[in-house]
């Protein structure tokens, strides 16, 4: 059975302006051990699912639909004294954003403490001191013992963001969650961090789900890969397959598309013609549709319906056509 | 830190240099006033006046030996009662108006910091429509307007309080009110804004991330941080509420020291009114170096500077 | 949902033609819908009831503060000996004073000089505050040091004292009163306005048009100016009650306008004394002060939250 297995998952915001189907009957499973990369143009609903299940999504929010299934049992129906046992301890979450992701009034040891206060095995102040030195150290911060006692804005991005994933293994969670958390660093500092957690999920065979903009990070680390456009799944696969062969247009726009010059770095974008759309109205039948090179009249008048082998899926009516199933079209 | 506070101090001499210097020469510009030595006075306040002022000196002497009583805290004569000095006058009364001041203060600032977090946590809730509007209700009502206005219904209608006076603990509530719901109002919606600020920082979405109890992430992380914005509102509160006690003491007559700095503007005692403001300034702006004081110690990052 | 599709209904052959570009859906909606910045804010301002309603009550306000003393049959200061601590009626909605005077009329003169007062802080702070500020900013470096230091310093000097003091040298009445807030009512806005500008130094936008080559006036007037004005019409309008009440203030302690002319702070000073025979002398004034720093109040927060660049979207 899979570790995590998300069904029909629907988090919508009520805004003034009307509801924002943010995510919107999502499914998918990470097993023990695997890494799922989740990748789509910026506001396709990657944070949100994430959120989703971390059951932390903030008003005006709410997951109003599906199943989350965590080692056999549903978050959704969990107290918040229950979920709270979950977090940090079976499922981690690091951000995107490591300046603003430590308390800027605490040290960097209070922060851990704190977190390792929650370890049965760690019974005196002693045994945490030194679990923190050992998990700082096990993320490559020099000096440990010194750094404890410094506050966060003693460190620079890339340290910060150790500190967070030091924080994110210290109860060796069963799932990582990680939220582009290269994103809003230095290139250098980005592929350091990249190794690093590369080296942490085969230490630990953590399951990871890791959300990036950035393809070519997922390709050298992911074992699936899932598509997300306008907060529905449009294509899961293998990495191979998906790098190989993707299916569906926007997949392929994705990956043919070349980085904007004038991007900045931290926020680099894909420019696939046209832009994405209104998420409170969003377009009837497959939302692509009115971006797509393939369009044809059924894609703007029904959802598209899987189509796909075992470990392929793709929601396309392009793709569902050539497959043949209806006869004569 | 260290470099924070020498930097605040330095700022701190100054604006005093600045107000002391001011007052001084406003003073002696005031046409009819007390320097102005045309004025018929009698002869006794005039010897005296002269003496204490030096009035026979060049300006720029007079202004020195201004500056040194200062320094020693002499804050010089009454122009209307001879016989008082301003340091008396403040020995007397400015313990009445610190007492009704820090009580005043205390309940600003725990009623404030308490609504604006409930209604931080609560937003958009019934709570927090609720404690909002009356917010920007009393901030729209100046002390000197809710004061009689309290003053008639508890005092004169519902004789549950004393309508004015100072004597017991009674004689406190009605003026203490009046001088402190403006400002709970703006402490109230500060620490509500500064809250949902911090509320929806990463920082706090990553401590929830990691497991930590509701009550841990609201005061370890919420609550603190969101309190360091609100400390810079400390000094204006404080001098608001002071300046405030000006009328509200006079409207219950309270023997304090705004009372009598309200009654020397009335009958233009102008060295009263000159020492009382200096004092005022002075007391004001040392509570504004407390304030930053504190601010500096909440953030680390000043801290450590 | 999309599983009750039958493949009966996917046969017709039309359904798998090329779609036109005009029977794609939902793609006008593609492009950002085009409302103006001020279209926008003022679409959110209009669905914050209380906004509204202060925008509401400040026209009220300013029609009775504007016309009402001279459609009023009484002037201001005509005393009337035999209607003397007359309650309110239909003759004088707000009752007459302890010398005959029709408190209805004076409460809208005094409400007259308080805009007044709320005028002229707002065109301090814009006028005085913004240049200050915006030269600050703009020009950094040892001019902005120095400016900002002298700010810093008046910023800690307790500014009711100074301008009480000011009031006791200059004497009593509107002018000095204008003059005494004219001093200072712009030292928030220096900052604010500085702040800002610092910040939109660092904009990539600014930097874009400066790479373009920019000019320095053109920066200022296509780019600074209007993403400042923000936080500047914010804070203009809430500092309005807080000088409405500085005057008020000032005349309660008898340092403002003098009699017979009416402020809303004299009035309630006067009424105190009055406060157990005829309370009506008291409220109406005190109510009048309220309204207006509501408005002004509820006017600005509403203005506050629609023009957050956080929750615009
Ligand atoms: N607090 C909120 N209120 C209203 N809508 C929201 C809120 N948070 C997210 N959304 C909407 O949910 C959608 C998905 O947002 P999400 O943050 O998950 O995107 P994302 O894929 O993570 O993008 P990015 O790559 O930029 O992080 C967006 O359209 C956004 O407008
Ligand atoms: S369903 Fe139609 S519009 Fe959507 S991606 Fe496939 S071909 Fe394009
Ligand atoms: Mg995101």
């Amino acid at each position: 059975m899979a570790l995590l297995e998300v069904r029909n998952l629907q988090t919508y915001f009520f805004t003034y302006a009307g509801v924002v189907k943010a995510v919107d009957g999502v499914s998918f499973s990470v097993d023990r051990g695997e890494v799922l990369g989740i990748v789509g143009e910026s506001g396709s609903g990657k944070s949100v699912t994430a959120m989703s299940i971390m059951r932390l999504v903030q008003q005006p929010g709410k997951t109003v639909g599906g199943e989350i299934i965590f080692d056999g049992i549903n978050l959704l129906n969990l107290s918040d004294r229950e979920m709270n046992a979950y977090r940090g301890k079976r499922i981690a979450m690091v951000f995107q954003d490591p300046m603003t992701s430590l308390n800027p009034t605490l040290t960097v040891g209070y922060h851990m403490m704190e977190l390792l206060s929650r370890d049965p095995n760690l019974k005196t102040k002693k045994d945490k001191i030194d679990r923190a030195i050992e998990l700082l150290k096990a993320v490559g911060i020099s000096e440990p013992e010194k750094r404890l006692s410094q506050y966060p804005y003693q460190f620079s991005g890339g340290m910060r963001q150790r500190v967070m994933i030091a924080l994110a293994i210290a109860l060796n969670p069963d799932l990582l969650i990680m939220d582009e958390p290269t994103t809003a660093l230095d290139v250098t500092v980005q592929a350091q961090i990249m190794e690093l957690v590369k080296e942490i999920q085969e230490k630990y065979h953590m399951a990871v789900i890791f959300i990036t903009h950035d393809l070519g990070v997922i390709a050298g680390f992911a074992d699936r890969v899932m598509v997300m456009y306008a907060g529905k799944k449009v294509e899961e696969g293998d990495v191979y397959s998906i790098f190989e062969n993707p299916l569906h247009p926007y997949t392929q726009a994705l990956l043919s598309a070349v980085p904007k010059l004038d991007m900045d770095r931290s926020q680099r974008l894909y420019a696939i013609p046209g832009s994405p759309p209104n998420m409170i109205a969003p377009p009837p039948g497959c939302r692509f549709h009115p971006r797509c090179p393939y369009a044809m009249r059924i894609c703007a008048k029904k959802i598209p319906i899987a189509a796909g082998t075992d470990n392929r899926e793709v929601y396309c009516w392009k793709v569902f056509k050539e497959m043949g199933v209806v006869e004569g079209v | 830190m260290g470099r924070f506070i020498v930097r605040r101090l330095a700022l701190m001499v100054i604006a005093l240099w600045v107000v002391v210097t001011v007052t001084f020469f406003l003073a002696h510009m005031i046409p009819g006033g007390p320097f102005d030595r045309e004025k018929p006075v009698p002869e006794a306040i005039k010897k005296n006046l002269e003496e204490k002022y030096h009035l026979n000196e060049p300006m720029w002497k007079q202004y020195l030996l201004y500056l040194n009583d200062i320094i020693h805290g002499d804050l010089g004569p009454s122009f209307k009662y001879p016989d008082r000095t301003v340091n008396d006058i403040i020995k007397e009364s400015f313990p009445v108006s610190a007492q009704l001041g820090f009580w005043a203060v205390l309940m600003a600032t725990f009623v404030g910091i308490s609504l604006g977090s409930v209604s931080a946590l609560h937003q958009g809730e019934l709570i927090d429509s609720f404690s909002m509007f009356f917010a920007i209700l009393f901030i729209s009502l100046p002390s000197f307007v809710i004061a009689p206005i309290f003053q008639y219904i508890f005092g004169v209608k519902l004789h549950w309080l004393p309508v004015a006076n100072w004597g017991s603990w009674k004689h406190m509530i009605l003026p203490a009110l009046s001088l402190a719901l403006g400002p709970t109002a703006v402490i109230a919606r500060l620490t509500r804004a500064s809250m949902l600020e911090v509320l929806s920082n990463d920082y706090v979405k990553a401590a929830r991330a990691r497991g930590l109890s509701g009550l841990r992430v609201l005061i370890v992380y919420a609550l603190k941080n969101a309190l360091i914005p609100v400390v810079t509102y400390l000094f204006p509160l404080i001098a608001a509420i002071f300046t405030g006690s000006f009328v509200v003491e006079k409207i219950f007559n309270i023997p304090g020291l705004g009372r009598y700095y309200v009654t020397s503007i009335y009958n233009r005692d102008y060295t009263v009114i000159l020492g009382v403001t200096v004092f005022y300034a002075a007391f004001l702006i040392l509570m504004n170096l407390l304030a930053d004081i504190t601010y500096a110690l909440l953030d680390p990052r000043i801290r450590y500077e | 949902m999309s599983m009750d599709i039958k493949i009966e209904e996917l046969k017709d052959k039309s359904l798998w033609e090329p779609i036109p570009e005009e029977e794609k859906m939902g793609a006008e909606e593609l492009t950002a819908p085009q409302v103006t910045f001020w279209g926008d804010v003022w679409r959110r301002f209009r669905k914050n009831r209380l906004a509204v309603l202060g925008l509401v009550l400040l026209v009220i306000i300013l029609l009775f503060a504007l016309v009402g003393p001279l459609v009023s049959p009484y002037p201001y200061d005509k005393q009337d000996y035999d209607a003397i601590l007359q309650a309110p009626n239909l003759a004088h909605p707000f009752g007459t004073d302890y010398v005959g005077r029709d408190l209805f009329t004076r409460v809208m003169y005094g409400a007259r000089i308080s805009l007044a007062v709320g005028f002229l802080a707002a065109m301090v702070q814009l006028v005085i505050g913004v240049l200050y500020g915006g030269i600050s900013g703009f020009m950094g470096g040892k001019v902005d040091e120095i400016m900002m230091r002298i700010v810093d310093i008046m910023y800690a000097i307790p500014i009711l004292l100074i301008v009480i003091l000011l009031m006791v040298v200059l004497g009593p009445g509107l002018v000095n009163i204008f003059l005494a807030l004219g001093f200072f009512y712009w030292l928030g806005m220096a900052r604010i306005v500085r702040s800002q500008i610092l910040t939109l130094k660092e904009e990539e936008f600014v930097l874009a048009a400066r790479v373009l080559g920019a000019s320095t006036k053109r920066l200022l007037l296509r780019h600074l100016i209007p993403n400042a004005m923000g936080p500047v019409i914010v804070t203009v309008t809430l500092n309005i009650p807080n000088a409405i009440f500085t005057e008020a203030f000032l005349s309660y302690i008898g340092l403002g306008v003098s009699a017979p002319m009416a402020s809303l702070g004299s009035l309630a000073s006067d009424g105190v004394e009055y406060i157990r025979t005829a309370p009506w002398l008291m409220l109406f004034p005190a109510l009048a002060i309220a309204l207006i720093a509501l408005a002004f109040n509820f006017v600005g927060d509403g203005l506050r939250d629609s023009l957050d660049p956080r929750l615009r979207r």
